[in-house]
């Protein structure tokens, strides 16, 4: 059982504070949903918890030991799934799979994963939307980091796809800690086991869907259907 | 490190094609040295530019952007730096 715990985070642009004294605690087993209008600071939140994003405020306890953010990467603590397509688009998706894993059996475990057969022999540039998304979430789904963020993985994907990811990250979450950002909120309310809405910088916590309309997140119209 | 060379490789196309220009430009010499000083440069600012999102790809992989920077410059310096001193040798 790992244990992330934020605490402070504070990230501003400018004059613009996106992130205002945000805290979250994330541990094994947990899938946290995060919504939010566009430009509210999800994305920029998940950056700076992998560390490619410089907080002006943060402390950050993985396990209750602190961790600095420039040792997120080097130690392999959390994985990212980046809302834009970041696989090389000149490799073919058979090749991908060993630079990613040196491990025999971890390479079959994705070479045979459903949907991937039959696209092992297919460039990364030519594959659809949703067959990228699957093969990257399948990708930094089986790195051996215990927590993981998802910017947008549902986003463009077919619902064949979308129930294939669900049904991983139901898999995934008996072994690592997973945040969760899309605005396809229904497909984010099915796999998350907690969820937070980002409003000015600040987090509210969300348990049903009508707090997402309550919320200014969803429009009213939405109200009970 | 398989994924380190796939990004070697794409560094390095850009790299060559500048180096032999400034070699072209300055005197033989300058292949080895902007080989290894230059060119990774340029090649890394060319990635930076069109592959941005690529990084994403390393990270993962517990590489971080000045990592393989220097990962770069080493391998490099290792190929040209006996190219170099051989030039001078029989320069000399």
């Amino acid at each position: 059982m790992n244990r992330l715990s934020v605490t402070g985070l504070t990230k501003s642009f400018g004059c613009i504070k996106v992130l205002d004294n945000v805290s979250l605690n994330l541990q094994t087993g947990d899938i946290l949903g995060v919504f939010g209008r566009n430009g509210c600071g999800k994305s920029t939140l998940l950056k700076i918890l992998f560390g490619t994003v410089k907080a002006n405020a943060i402390n950050m306890l993985i396990n209750n030991n602190p961790l600095k953010a420039k040792h997120i990467i080097p130690n392999g603590v959390i994985a990212y799934l980046p809302q834009d397509p970041f696989l090389p688009n000149n490799l073919k998706v058979r090749n991908v799979i060993p630079m990613y894993f040196n491990d025999g059996d971890l390479q079959d475990k994705i070479f045979f994963a459903p949907g991937i057969p039959k696209i092992a022999n297919t460039r990364v540039g030519n594959l659809s939307m949703g067959e990228l998304r699957y093969l990257e979430l399948l990708l930094v789904g089986n790195l051996n980091h215990p927590f993981l963020m998802l910017d947008e993985p549902f986003s463009m994907v077919e619902p064949l796809y979308k129930e294939r990811i669900k049904e991983f990250l139901n898999q995934l979450k008996t072994t690592k800690g997973i945040i969760v950002t899309d605005h396809y909120y229904r497909d984010i309310l099915s796999v998350s086991t907690s969820n937070i809405l980002l409003k000015d910088g600040k987090t509210i916590t969300i348990t049903t869907e009508n707090q997402l309309i309550t919320e200014g997140y969803l429009p009213e119209s939405l109200l009970n259907q | 490190m398989r994924a380190f060379w796939n990004y070697y490789f794409t560094i390095n196309v850009v790299n060559v094609l500048a180096s032999i220009i400034i070699a072209i430009m300055n005197g033989p010499v300058w292949l080895p040295l902007s080989l290894c000083s230059f060119g990774p440069g340029i090649g890394m600012l060319a990635y930076y530019i069109f592959y941005k999102d690529q990084y994403y790809f390393y990270y993962n992989l517990g590489y971080t952007k000045k990592k393989l920077a220097l990962m770069v410059f080493a391998c490099n310096a290792i190929i040209a730096l006996p190219f170099l001193l051989i030039y001078l040798i029989l320069r000399s």
